[in-house]
């Protein structure tokens, strides 16, 4: 079986510009995925843990806009709090109110943050900081990123 | 066994989709077992599949297209072997090309009795799809037997009709469906025509 060619995930030649070459191609995704240890000192309430997950959107949406996003695939993802629920939440548009579902109640110590983006037109080596910048700015929690989960690189 | 795949582009609403195809082959007496493909090291959609009572082998980590086409094919003959359900339905990433997945299911997993492929529209963003990724979305159109146009409830009558046509000239002979599968509008005609 051989690999298949033309949907572009797999390329990342920049054809005719190689000085050019650390400038994302505006159709080529990055993806990031990872699952993260997230630990709250002191514990947050529930609402607090739904607001951080709405602000981490609007902290990613800047700073992928800056980083040149000509467009989200997908920003989806899932923080389940051991005992308290879990929020599921996902967007296609960038700045846009995320899609949440499910629920969380009470106070939480620590929780597991599942997350899978694929953008265009930004670069795959800079999109894990982008997540872990956006994420850390919007839950002032201490999180634990798992080293190496960039895929398709 | 039967196989049908239900591709289009990210966030199209695939697996709301898949749903609702999957509950509909369940009532009518069918098993089934369903196949999702996530690009990423760490997976979402298998889960929340599996909580709505669905077996689900998940891929992650690569396309099922192109760099996990040997775990496609191994994980088809596994389920076929374990389960030998009616129904399996894939749901790849929202990056693959389906007709790279239907020429490898149909040369490598005999004995098949239907193949067929679904293919979900996202209406609203389907311009700027095309503005940025018509390569791959048109080639998702290419070999679909069906087209759901999705999310119709949340563009206007002009819109929809400009992406009605264009997918139209872009799907050959498939069956396009305009739908919204969060209303629930346009579903039964959809769950009647697929698969």
């Amino acid at each position: 079986m051989t690999q298949a060619a033309g949907h572009g995930h797999e390329d990342h030649e920049h054809g005719g510009h190689e000085h050019l070459s650390h400038v994302p191609d505006a159709a080529q995704p990055a993806v990031y995925a990872a699952r993260a240890a997230v630990a709250f000192e002191p514990p947050v309430h529930a609402d607090q843990l739904e607001s951080a997950v709405t602000g981490f959107f609007g902290e990613l949406s800047d700073g992928l806009a800056g980083a040149g996003c000509s467009l989200v695939g997908h920003i989806k993802g899932i923080v389940e709090a051991p005992g308290r629920g879990d929020l599921a939440f996902h967007a296609t548009t960038l700045g846009a109110r995320p899609a949440v579902t499910g629920g969380l109640a009470g106070m939480a110590t620590d929780a597991v943050l599942t997350i899978n983006v694929i953008v265009f037109g930004v670069d795959e080596q800079a999109l894990p900081a982008l997540v872990h910048a956006a994420w850390s700015r919007a839950s002032g929690a201490t999180t634990t990123w798992p080293a190496g989960e960039a895929a398709c690189s | 066994m039967n196989v049908l795949c239900i591709a289009g582009f990210l966030g199209s609403g695939k697996t709301t989709i898949l749903l609702e195809v999957a509950r509909a082959l369940a009532g009518e007496g069918s098993s089934l077992a369903v196949i999702e493909n996530e690009i990423g090291e760490v997976g979402i959609d298998g889960g929340y599949v599996r909580e709505q009572g669905l077996p689900v082998r998940e891929l992650f980590g690569g396309c099922i297209c192109c760099t996990l086409q040997v775990g496609l094919v191994e994980t088809l003959l596994s389920v076929r072997d374990s389960y030998d359900p009616d129904w399996v339905i894939i749901e790849p990433t929202g990056l693959a090309a389906p007709a790279d997945i239907l020429g490898l299911v149909v040369d490598h997993v005999p004995d098949l009795d239907i193949v067929r492929v679904l293919t979900v529209v996202d209406a609203p963003r389907w311009p700027v799809l095309l503005e940025v990724v018509e390569p791959l979305v048109t080639s998702q159109l290419q070999t679909a037997d069906a087209v759901a146009v999705n999310k119709v409830d949340e563009v206007d009558g002009e819109a929809l009709a400009a992406v009605l046509e264009s997918v139209r000239a872009l799907a050959g002979d498939a069956t396009i469906l305009p739908v919204s599968a969060a209303s629930g509008a346009g579903m039964q005609r959809l769950l009647k025509a697929v698969p």
